[in-house]
């Protein structure tokens, strides 16, 4: 692959995963 | 007559100022993985807003799980370090700590975890979430170097031999450099750091030419020791006395003095690839940091 694809699609891989799971978390551990 | 458009008579050229502002590339270095640290913040939040509302279970989830991101943060920034330091060497081991990957597996763990615990997912989901998360971490920021950089190793030295000596010289010009921080001296501060820069393009010079070692090696191991005693010696007589003797002074001086010498000569003639005279300065070095042993 790319190496800038790679690093695109890591960057959304990874900053969606933990971005969602630590908000959606905020939501059920606080609300 | 037409007329010059006024910004041809401007000049492009911007002066040179090395401290003005740091190079875009220092800077996106040391921005890298601040984006570890920013995602988790919602889980801070929590954390603190669940501790408040008495939820212990809650608090103690959102807090591990902060607290596991922001030690994965840490570690891939040590990792980066360390890479971005392997990157710049021409000779270099591969890191002995993978300190990346670890950070990138905890990373998955930590969010595979928060989804299952924290969010609901169930176990299949929360699993595939945190390989996501490792496989994302793993794209944008790559796993650590695995292979040692030997290139340029010629006859006469191994490559095991070139990287010690240049570790342990690295450690030794390390040492001179934290014992010249506490050293309050502007004038003796000055002229170590000369010292450590000249070293270090000695070590590149090394690193250039490997087979460059065998004549470099009295040095690295007399001469670069000898510095790094000396200035702790007396670092340590500084840190421990109120005033320190004014012979301790100028010996330290003398002794500064002929370490500059010598380390310019040493460069010098690595690049002639002349030891012979070397050898005889060096000695003869040897000879001063014996009689200066009062350090």
């Amino acid at each position: 692959m790319n190496n800038a694809l790679k690093k695109t699609v890591g960057f959304l891989l990874l900053s969606a995963t933990v971005g969602l799971v630590s908000l959606q978390s905020f939501f059920y551990l606080v609300f | 007559m037409t007329e010059l458009p006024s910004d041809t008579t401007r000049s492009k050229a911007r002066r040179y100022r090395p401290d003005a502002a740091p190079s875009p590339r220092k800077l996106s270095q040391r921005m890298k993985g601040i984006l570890l640290y920013l995602m988790p913040a919602p889980l801070l939040i929590a954390a603190i807003a669940t501790l408040v509302s008495a939820n212990l279970y809650e608090a103690l989830i959102a807090s591990g799980a902060f607290a596991a991101y922001i030690l994965a943060a840490s570690l891939a920034r040590h990792g980066f370090r360390i890479e971005q330091e392997y990157q710049r060497r021409k000779i270099a081991r591969a890191p002995r700590t993978p300190f990346k990957t670890i950070a990138g597996v905890l990373t998955g763990i930590t969010t595979g975890a928060l989804a299952w615990l924290g969010a609901d997912y169930n176990i299949i989901g929360a699993t595939a979430i945190g390989g996501a998360a490792f496989l994302g971490f793993a794209f944008y920021y790559g796993l650590d170097p695995r292979r040692d950089k030997t290139e340029g190793i010629t006859i006469g030295v191994t490559v095991e031999e070139v990287i010690e000596a240049l570790e342990e010289a690295e450690l030794s010009i390390e040492a001179i450099d934290e014992a010249r921080k506490s050293i309050g001296n502007a004038e003796y501060s000055t002229r170590l750091r000369r010292i450590t820069d000249k070293a270090r393009q000695i070590l590149s010079s090394i690193e250039a030419d490997p087979s460059r070692l065998s004549s470099a090696r009295k040095f690295l191991k007399v001469y670069l020791d000898g510095a790094r005693r000396v200035t702790e010696g007396y670092a340590r007589s500084q840190a421990t006395e109120q005033a320190v003797p004014e012979a301790l002074e100028t010996d330290f001086n003398r002794v500064l003095d002929s370490i500059e010498q010598t380390f310019n000569e040493q460069q010098t003639q690595l690049l002639e690839n002349n030891t012979f005279d070397l050898d005889v300065q060096i000695s003869v070095l040897e000879q001063q940091l014996k009689r200066e042993n009062a350090f």
